[in-house]
């Protein structure tokens, strides 16, 4: 190996304590010899410590992040998050035709929809409604007689099978009452069987007269309207006979019924919340709990009116009288209202986070206000208090888009796989959430038979019950929260007062032992004791430069700091100056089942106490021979006091100190005749702090649990949100 | 949590949790901070010292806690920022006390100086490129093999990326050579 390389290796081993102990000696002693070696070791030590002080570092960075999410969790009303969506669909119905269109009334083109020139009586009897369609756009129509149609962007093929673009017509004949289909000469036979007609149509599409057919993948999402929801209803085929007659073949089924089960056993919290929970240790069978956390969320959205309106209203009117305009109108109000471009297409993984305005556009979720708003008993028996909505839901969580979730609650009285169809229209074809609501399209859920009918009723109720809910989880948290800030504040001045008074504390005490101290050594050492210079404020520093008194003072000074005897010879004479510090040290029994104990000696001689520290109920100090001390043990369990006292203390081992319970008056009795005056009133004071302290610990501690769960929660559910948590103004960093 | 705990976390190796805990004392000392000249910067850049310090003297095998944690961070940040202001040459008086005993401040005047050196040895490592850094980090911190590293990192064999560290640790130890510590320590 190359020696630099060995050489390397062994200071290495060297600085991270790897070494033997004769290797470590003898490399110990090169260091001392080679100056350039010392360097190396000294240069690699620097680098060791500041690769340890970049990773350290790091963390203390993301706890501080943490602790200001903290803090800001506090603070709503950030600019969170914000979206306006607009379904947008287009629709033409063309009232004015003034073009020559392949349909037209009741006249017919050559060639049908087969390519072939059969017509039958039917075709010729209903005139036809032409609709001019974009073939590149998702699409909704709805005909005279009240057929939704919903379709989607190229799904009609030409004769080559390719989708068509542009725009093409649609043209439809309807027969949906028995008036019509007898007028019509339509018969309700399949071969030899007498069918009972929900109602018939027709639809044929064209551009520039040729016929498109449809891409049988896709297909045309058609609701035809009914009074009377009967069972096992089927689509059929028309097939013309040479008779000029209809007949039904190749029937399939149609949607079927949904079963409504309690709304509260449902589970409409986003995916993983109730996992989640469990994994980090709560309840998840607690609905109040899980309930009152999801809802809590809900102040995220309290600046966003607009998030929380009405997305999408519902999909048709209850206009059936101006009937074909009705819809139109309600889109190109909504078409003026936003963009008339398609919907921006998103996934969850493009949101980005940003700190700027962009946030609106790329920042979604669904308020739990409004889940509160509907998983309740006014919901029960209607689409959605079904299985099949809960799966709908959880995809609607998934991808987190209240377009979607709007759209099925604002139409209760639709089938769930019309809004199906609806919802994978408001995404582009290719993407996920289009396919997973068009296989949702695909399964034909209907309708709760002999649901609940209120659906306007229920449809403001929504509305309005959402947006109120998430005023009130607002303005509840911010109350609780500004309450808690304002009560941070009181308990950081508290603090910061009583450390500050602390350390003052123990700054008076030394300048006050130190002056007894050198008054005493003066005193043996025969000075004149009256002129005892007075230690300064900066007497830990005391720079020493002179001999005589101020050498006596040097060793006085020190053995005060460090609390050890002082023994002192003056040169000259060869008097003495002995002052002794005696080790005492206090076993508290049973010391682990306090919440907090506090041992304090009062000296004769000091104004104030002294706070011994402590470890595992032991407490030890050195005792100034020329005070006199009284022993004081203070503790708490949650609000109860134990105390324990004993007048004058020997230097000596107490192994068992037994505490006995105080009330609140005796323990104040005891305080008050515990020492001279001033000492009472700062041990007053001290245990005024500890039992603030008790309380408030207790309230800091359960609202850091209260942030950590709520940030979690959010981290899991508005994961964007999360990663928006923009530095707060008074933490602004460079 | 209790001290004990939180200096068992740290001594452990398992800070993150305890540094998070720790945070909660902040508050207290932006407002000493504040009230003593500094900005909500300087707070930060002091607490976050302090939190290093802290660490630092837990790992030290000698170390008893001998106070409360509180009263330690507090009395330490006290420090630095007299520390800092006497650095600066700021007319604002420093006279607070610090409630640390002379020893203490003695033991952190070494700590204060070894921090600004390994300062300095974090900047030149973000200086040394990517690569240089992350062969570094995983070796000293992420405590892996050479040759696991040199897996990792697509060396060709083992000694390749022990040259490779090498040649970084050099170029280190080169510029932290010629450079000297800036009396300020912050903002700088």
């Amino acid at each position: 190996m190359r020696p630099e390389l060995e050489l390397m290796e062994k200071i290495e081993q060297y600085l991270k304590g790897e070494m033997t102990d004769p290797g470590k000696a003898s490399f110990e002693s090169q260091i001392a010899n080679d100056p350039a070696l010392a360097e190396q070791v000294k240069l690699q030590a620097d680098i060791m410590r500041g690769i340890e002080r970049n990773i350290l570092k790091q963390k203390i960075q993301i706890a501080g992040k943490r602790f200001r999410w903290g803090v800001n969790a506090r603070k709503w009303g950030l600019g969170g998050l914000s979206v306006a969506v607009i379904l947008s669909v287009v629709f033409f119905y063309d009232k004015n035709a003034s073009h020559h269109y392949a349909y037209e009334g009741k006249s017919l083109p050559e060639y049908n929809e087969q390519g072939e020139k059969k017509w039958a009586d039917a075709d010729r009897n209903i005139p036809a409604q032409i609709f001019l369609l974009n073939a590149s756009k998702d699409t909704v129509i709805e005909t005279k007689g009240g057929i939704v149609m919903a379709v989607p962007a190229h799904v009609f093929l030409d004769e080559n099978g390719n989708p068509v673009d542009g725009r093409i017509e649609l043209a439809v004949k309807e027969a949906l009452d028995p008036a019509t289909i007898m007028k019509a000469g339509l018969s309700t036979r399949s071969g030899n069987n007498l069918l009972e007609s929900g109602g018939m149509f027709f639809t044929d599409a064209r551009k520039d007269g040729k016929i498109l057919k449809i891409d049988p993948a896709h297909g045309i999402y058609a609701e035809i309207p009914t009074d009377n929801n009967r069972p096992g209803m089927q689509l059929f085929n028309g097939k013309r006979t040479m008779s000029g007659n209809i007949d039904w073949i190749n029937p399939k089924p149609l949607e079927h019924d949904l079963v409504p089960v309690d709304i509260q056993m449902l589970n409409f919290y986003p995916p993983h919340y109730l996992d989640s929970l469990q994994q980090w240790g709560y309840d998840r069978m607690n609905k109040k709990f899980t309930d009152s956390l999801y809802y809590s969320l809900a102040r995220l959205f309290a600046n966003e009116t607009e998030y929380i309106g009405p997305a999408s209203k519902p999909i048709m009117e209850n206009e059936k009288s101006s009937g074909k305009m009705s819809k139109s109108e309600f889109l190109d109000k909504l078409l003026k209202n936003g963009s008339s471009q398609p919907r921006k297409y998103y996934s969850t993984d493009t949101i980005t986070s940003s700190a700027d305005s962009s946030i609106s556009e790329t920042c979604y979720g669904i308020n739990p206000s409004k889940i509160k708003a509907i998983w309740n008993e006014k919901f029960q028996n209607t689409i959605l208090a079904t299985r099949e909505f809960e799966e709908r839901l959880y995809w609607i969580h998934v991808y987190r888009d209240p377009a979607i979730f709007d759209l099925y609650v604002n139409n209760l009285d639709k089938s769930l796989s019309v809004i199906d169809s609806l919802a994978a229209l408001i995404w582009h074809g290719g993407s996920d959430v289009y396919k997973i609501f068009s296989s949702f399209a695909s399964r034909h859920d209907g309708k709760v038979q002999n649901g609940s009918k209120q659906f306007e009723m229920l449809r403001e109720y929504y509305q309005n019950k959402a947006r109120a809910f998430t005023e009130a989880i607002a303005k509840t948290e911010n109350e609780f929260w500004g309450k808690q800030a304002q009560l941070d504040d009181e308990a950081l001045d508290r603090r910061t007062k009583h450390e500050t008074d602390s350390i003052n504390r123990m700054a008076q005490n030394f300048r006050e032992e130190l002056r007894l101290n050198i008054k005493e050594a003066y005193r043996q050492l025969g000075y004149d004791t009256a002129i005892v210079p007075r230690p300064g404020t900066s007497a830990y520093r005391a720079q020493v430069t002179t001999t005589g008194w101020c050498n006596v003072d040097r060793y006085v000074t020190e053995s005060t700091i460090t609390r050890t005897s002082l023994n002192y010879t003056e040169p000259g004479t060869g008097k003495k100056a002995i002052i002794n510090y005696l080790p005492v040290s206090v076993q508290v029994d049973q010391w682990k089942q306090y919440d907090r104990l506090n041992v304090y000696l009062l000296p004769d001689r000091l104004t104030s106490f002294m706070r011994l520290d402590g470890i595992e109920g032991k407490y030890t100090e050195k005792l100034d021979e020329l005070m006199r001390y009284k022993l004081i043990c203070i503790a708490y369990k949650d609000e109860q006091a134990y105390f324990y006292s004993k007048d004058t203390i020997e230097a000596k081992d107490y192994s068992t100190i037994i505490l006995t319970p105080a009330g609140k008056d005796e323990l104040n009795k005891k305080l008050n005749s515990a020492g001279n005056f001033t000492q009472s009133s700062f041990l007053d004071r001290e245990n005024d702090f500890a039992l603030f302290d008790i309380t408030d610990q207790k309230r800091q501690k359960y609202n850091l649990g209260l942030q950590e769960l709520t940030r979690r929660a959010t981290e899991l559910i508005f994961p964007c949100y999360s990663r928006q948590q923009p530095i707060t103004n008074t933490e602004q960093r460079k | 949590m209790q001290d004990q705990k939180i200096t068992e976390l740290i001594r452990t190796d398992n800070n993150d949790r305890a540094l998070v805990v720790l945070y909660r004392h902040f508050p207290m000392i932006r407002k000493m901070i504040l009230s003593n000249g500094g900005n909500a910067e300087d707070a930060e850049d002091i607490f976050q010292e302090t939190l290093i310090i802290l660490c630092r003297k837990v790992k030290n095998p000698g170390f008893e806690l001998t106070a409360r944690l509180s009263t330690y961070l507090f009395s330490v940040s006290l420090y630095l920022w007299k520390d800092e202001l006497k650095k600066r040459k700021h007319h604002i008086r420093a006279d607070f006390e610090t409630g640390l005993k002379e020893a203490e401040e003695k033991e952190l005047e070494d700590i204060i100086e070894k921090e600004s050196r390994a300062r300095l040895a974090e900047k030149i490592l973000d200086q040394l490129g990517d690569r240089c850094r992350e062969l570094l980090l995983l070796f000293y911190k992420g405590g892996m093999k050479l040759k696991a590293i040199a897996a990792y990192m697509g060396y060709n064999s083992e000694n390749t990326a022990k040259n490779q560290k090498y040649k970084c640790l050099e170029g280190a130890r080169n510029r932290l050579k010629e450079l000297k510590p800036t009396t300020q320590t912050f903002n700088n």
